[in-house]
């Protein structure tokens, strides 16, 4: 099937085979910041946006995405400008073996459209899906908060 | 093996597009992703049938079939316990997935929207291609013998009834850790005159059971009382001569059946708490 989609940004046409998840074509296709953990819709680690929505990739069928927006961590930021949620990871040492961390950036984010200015507990349910397995939670909930109040003060 | 992703506009497009062989309608993708050996050429999706709403029209809430748990959860006006509901359903992500006429068609024991519609008296709209309006009695009737999904139907729109002035709904479930399917959940709703005499209940248990089903004995026991009549012990015991607990590898009957009576309790609790306040 002819899929029409942009990928962080940019307007993109594949020809796709229907059974295929979004997670394993967007790997496929080089965007192997979007992470295979459990495969099963638990762990978070997949997490995109699509529509500015955070959503599961490994439990995503590739059509489901078609004429839609998707963000992988490859289209927040770049390595010379950063974007602020990845500094202040960066910054706070929120990040242990960093296999969780594209997910949780994109699940911050998607809250952070909606939500500039979040309570720990919106950034806790914003986060909610995203399992860090070296559990530095604390660390990441500052990171949040931290990028909240930047990203304000530059608008 | 899929060889076709289509995306109809209309429901007429829908019925259409079911007449490929091994079609099957996709709404969030949750559940049908993650089913091995699918023997499916088509997928029907249903995003641009614009059945993505939640509107307030006279006595009830209408919402499509294609609305979201998150968009639930979000949705000031709709009751408390159906906003737990749809919280209930998984994290931030997950209900962002999971629609509400999803969780209907594809039924699954321990799914958590529809025990709460069942409580609540929601009724169904499902076409076939022809429009039917079900209550709730009739939509769990039918599909405990055949779920929506493999009788190639579309629901399109849930009709939850407004809170009355007397009324009171609670969702329940237990779960050992957030992330896993619930071992067990009870919905109710209750509805009283201005004197607190009963006149509708409704218990609905769900996950513990093969299929979810009212608790009618511990209904009719309620219905036309007065509350301070009737002793809660009395309605766990009648609950649990009722009902087939169903165990887990994760809970016993036993434990099921103690964590039933807990919520009985709080259920009580919680309706002698808001009939005070609205006394």
């Amino acid at each position: 099937m002819e899929l029409n989609v942009t990928i962080n940004g940019e307007d993109r046409e594949f020809f796709v085979d229907p059974g295929m998840l979004l997670l394993d074509f967007l790997r496929s296709e080089g965007y192997l910041g979007v992470k295979n953990g459990c495969s099963e819709g638990t762990c978070g680690s997949c997490t995109v946006l699509v529509d500015d929505k955070p959503l599961k990739s490994c439990i995503m069928f590739v059509g489901q995405v078609q004429n839609k927006k998707v963000l992988t961590i490859e289209g927040l930021g770049t390595p010379e400008k950063p974007h602020p949620l990845q500094d202040e990871f960066v910054e706070e040492g929120a990040v242990q073996c960093g296999f969780c961390i594209p997910g949780m950036i994109l699940s911050a984010n998607a809250l952070l459209i909606t939500n500039p200015d979040p309570t720990e507990e919106e950034i806790k349910e914003g986060l909610d899906g995203n399992l860090c397995r070296c559990t530095g939670y604390v660390k990441q909930i500052k990171a949040v908060k931290n990028a909240a109040k930047r990203m304000r003060e530059e608008n | 093996m899929l060889t076709n992703h289509l995306y109809p506009n209309t429901i007429e497009e829908v019925f259409e597009y079911l007449g490929e062989p091994n079609s099957k309608l996709l709404a969030g993708g949750t559940g049908l992703s993650l089913e091995k050996n699918l023997k499916l050429e088509t997928l029907i999706d249903l995003q641009n049938v614009k059945l993505s709403y939640i509107k307030a029209e006279g006595d009830y809430f209408a919402i499509g079939a294609m609305t979201s748990a998150h968009e639930i959860y979000k949705y000031d006006a709709l009751p408390d316990s159906l906003k737990y509901a749809a919280y209930s359903v998984g994290d931030t992500p997950i209900m962002h997935a999971v629609t509400i006429g999803g969780n209907l068609a594809k039924f699954y024991n321990w799914v958590d929207i529809p025990p709460m519609l069942w409580a609540m008296d929601a009724s169904i709209v499902i076409y076939n291609p022809k429009e039917t309006v079900m209550s709730s009695d009739e939509f769990f009737a039918y599909s405990r013998k055949n779920n929506v999904s493999a009788r190639r139907e579309l629901i399109a729109e849930i009709r939850v009834p407004k809170s009355v002035k007397n009324s009171f709904s609670e969702y329940q479930t237990f779960m050992t850790t957030e992330n896993e399917k619930a071992q067990l959940s009870l919905a109710s709703y209750f509805e009283w005159d201005d004197k607190g005499e009963i006149g509708k209940t409704h218990f609905v248990l769900s996950a513990a059971v093969g299929f979810p089903i009212r608790i009618t004995a511990i209904e009719d026991k309620l219905n036309g009382s007065l509350l301070n009549d009737i002793e809660i012990d009395e309605l766990i015991t009648m609950a649990l001569d009722d009902i087939k607990l169903v165990s887990s590898y994760k809970s016993t009957i036993e434990f099921r059946k103690h964590i039933l009576g807990v919520y009985i309790k709080r259920t009580i609790n919680g309706l002698k708490e808001k009939m005070e306040v609205t006394k």
